[in-house]
């Protein structure tokens, strides 16, 4: 058994009771075969990045749940039927321990953006610590990331290319040791 | 211009990993134009960088951050 998180973001035209419907049918083909769901948490409706196809909001909900990776792709074939289902993620759950508050809140003051959803970290989880590095074999997560979507440029990114900087970066820095 | 020596701010704060879905955290360490900045902009070790580049890449995919952010 191994605990993935799964982002869900529905069409936000989908009423609460329809929603927790799908969830409710997701939710029970994992948990017919020994797995379990620990946590099911509601972001409500936000606006997306950008638009997905012509969705400019989405209703997200975060679920945190325990199986077998083998019953994985017959959950995801049942994901990828609904067409209100705008776009889903699983990852291994990182064991997703909230941030201090202290940088929470000072992060946030830096970056104010306007509108924020209802608080998105404190997952409901119960017992973050002790799994955090329960996953050794990280590769269930590309097996649902890249395939899960068309986005050409997803996964791809190398990430160098900014401002060109004036200095060149010459000092080693030897940054792993300090503290 | 000052060449502060940069320090990991996710390990001055002690983050031990950074998630995916706090987007604003995220949106510190991308460009105004939504690229994920280097190491040497932000001072990030490397496995904070590692950890800042896959989470960005997931945030973006599920449009809680932009894969560009466009000027009109
Ligand atoms: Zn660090």
């Amino acid at each position: 058994m191994h605990e993935y998180e799964i982002v869900y973001i529905f069409r936000s035209s989908l009423t609460s009771e329809e929603i927790d419907g799908k969830l409710e049918r997701f939710h029970a083909l994992l948990t017919e075969q020994t797995g379990q769901i620990s946590a099911v948490e509601h972001w409500g409706k936000r606006q997306l990045a950008y638009p997905i196809g012509k969705e400019r909001n989405g209703h997200y909900v975060v679920a945190q749940f325990e199986v077998e990776p083998a019953s994985l792709p017959e959950f995801e074939r049942l994901l990828k039927l609904d067409e209100d289902l705008l776009r889903y993620l699983i990852v291994l759950s990182e064991g997703e321990l909230p941030l201090p508050p202290s940088m929470r809140t000072d992060m946030r003051t830096e970056t104010a953006r306007g509108e924020r959803p209802p608080e998105s970290g404190p997952d409901g989880g119960g017992e973050p610590e002790a799994e955090v590095k329960s996953e050794p074999e990280t590769e269930s997560e590309p097996e649902t990331e890249p395939e899960a979507e068309t986005e050409p440029e997803a996964e791809s990114e190398p990430e160098p290319e900014t401002e060109p900087e004036p200095e060149p970066e010459t000092e080693p820095e030897p940054e792993e040791e300090k503290d | 211009m000052a060449m502060l020596k940069k320090v990991c701010k996710l390990c001055e704060r002690s983050i031990r990993q950074v998630n995916y879905k706090d987007e604003h955290l995220l949106s510190r360490f991308v460009t105004d134009r939504g690229k994920i900045l280097p190491r040497r902009a932000t001072g990030s070790c490397a496995r904070h960088q590692r950890q800042i580049a896959t989470a960005i890449k997931r945030a973006r995919y599920l449009a809680l951050l932009p894969y560009i952010r466009d000027y009109q």
